[in-house]
C-alpha cells in the first residue's frame, strides 16, 4: 500500500457531512453552534520572526508561576521543625 | 499502489469522499475513537462506521455495502488479544472486515485500505499474509493516531497540522458530555452518537482548517 494518499475531492463541509450522514438541519445548525463554544481559546500569536510577543503587550497570556503544593508545604515546614529541636 | 476501478461508480458522488473506520468499540478505545473522527474529518473526508447500520437484514451485508460505498477504509488491529471475560476469544471482527476491504479492492474496486496498529512488528505475527504492507503506528495514544493519518493522507492546499488536529480532537472531547446527554445514549458508540460527533468534527474543521478560526 502506498505510504500517503494524495486527496483529490472536495473537502466535505459540516454541511456535507451532516447531508451524508442524515443529520436534520436543525441538529446540525445546534452542533455548528456547539462547535464554537468548545474551540480551545487561541494562545497569543507569535511574530512572524517567530518571537513571542512581550508579556507585557495587551492580549497577552501572562504565565504564573504555580504555587507549591499544600501537602508539599507541610512537609517542609515539618522538616524545618524537627531540625530546630 | 491500489489497482483503479475497473466498473464501480457511484451514480451520486458525495462531496468529499467516504471512509470506513474498522474499530473496536469499548471504553479504553473511546479516546482513540474520537481521534479517528478528528482527523478523518480534519482532511475533508466523511467517517463511516457500521454503528450507523440499523437491526434488521443481514448485517454482514450491510457492512460490506457501506465498506463498497467508501473510498477508503481504516483497519485498526489493536486488539487481537483474547478478551478477558468468558469465554475468552479474539475479535474477528476487525481482521474480518479488513479481508472484505482487500478482496472488494482486489476485485478492482476503486478502493484504499489502510492498517492501524498499537505494537510495533506484531501484525507479522497476527496477520502474517500482511507482511510488506504498509503499517501505521499509533502506540494507542490520539496523537499517534493524528500523526499517523497525517502519513497516510496529503491534500494540497488544506493540508491540516497536528495542531489543527489537535484542537479538533480536543473539542470532541469537550464536547462529549452534552452529545451524550442530547442523545440520550450512555455511550459514543452508537448510531446517533457517532453521526453527531462526526457533523461536529466537521464543523470543527470548517472553523479551525477552512480559516474562520484564525
Amino acid at each position: 500500500m502506498p505510504r500517503q494518499v494524495k486527496l483529490a475531492g472536495k473537502f466535505a463541509t459540516a454541511d456535507d457531512t451532516a447531508r451524508a450522514l442524515g443529520v436534520p438541519a436543525s441538529r446540525r445548525d445546534k452542533l455548528k453552534e456547539l462547535a464554537l463554544t468548545v474551540l480551545p481559546r487561541r494562545a497569543p500569536k507569535s511574530a512572524p520572526n517567530g518571537v513571542k510577543p512581550a508579556a507585557s503587550a495587551p492580549g497577552a497570556q501572562v504565565a504564573v508561576k504555580s504555587r507549591t503544593k499544600k501537602s508539599s508545604r507541610n512537609a517542609h515546614t515539618k522538616r524545618r521543625a524537627t531540625k530546630k529541636r | 499502489m491500489p489497482t483503479p476501478s475497473a466498473g464501480q461508480q457511484r451514480s451520486a458522488r458525495p462531496a468529499g469522499d467516504y471512509v470506513f473506520l474498522n474499530l473496536p468499540y469499548d471504553a479504553q478505545f473511546e479516546p482513540l475513537f474520537l481521534a479517528y473522527i478528528a482527523g478523518v474529518s480534519a482532511f475533508g473526508l466523511l467517517p463511516r462506521t457500521p454503528l450507523e447500520i440499523p437491526g434488521g437484514g443481514r448485517r454482514l451485508d450491510n457492512i460490506f455495502d457501506q465498506l463498497r460505498s467508501c473510498r477508503y477504509s481504516i483497519h485498526d488491529l489493536s486488539r487481537v488479544q483474547v478478551s478477558r471475560t468468558a469465554p475468552r476469544t479474539p475479535r474477528f471482527n476487525m481482521p474480518f472486515e479488513l479481508g472484505l476491504a482487500v478482496a472488494h479492492q482486489k476485485a478492482g474496486g476503486t478502493h484504499t485500505w489502510f492498517v492501524f496498529e498499537q505494537v510495533a512488528h506484531r501484525l507479522s505475527k497476527s496477520l502474517s499474509d500482511l507482511d510488506g504492507s504498509e503499517v501505521y503506528l499509533h502506540h494507542g495514544k490520539p496523537n499517534g493516531v493524528l500523526a499517523e493519518l497525517g502519513n497516510a493522507f496529503i491534500r494540497s492546499g488544506r493540508q491540516p497540522t497536528l495542531d489543527q488536529m489537535r484542537a479538533i480532537y480536543r473539542g470532541l472531547r469537550r464536547a462529549k458530555p452534552t452529545i451524550l446527554h442530547e442523545s440520550g445514549a450512555k455511550t459514543l458508540f452508537a448510531a446517533r452518537p457517532f453521526k453527531d460527533l462526526s457533523t461536529l468534527a466537521s464543523a470543527l474543521a470548517d472553523e479551525v482548517i477552512l480559516g474562520s478560526h484564525r
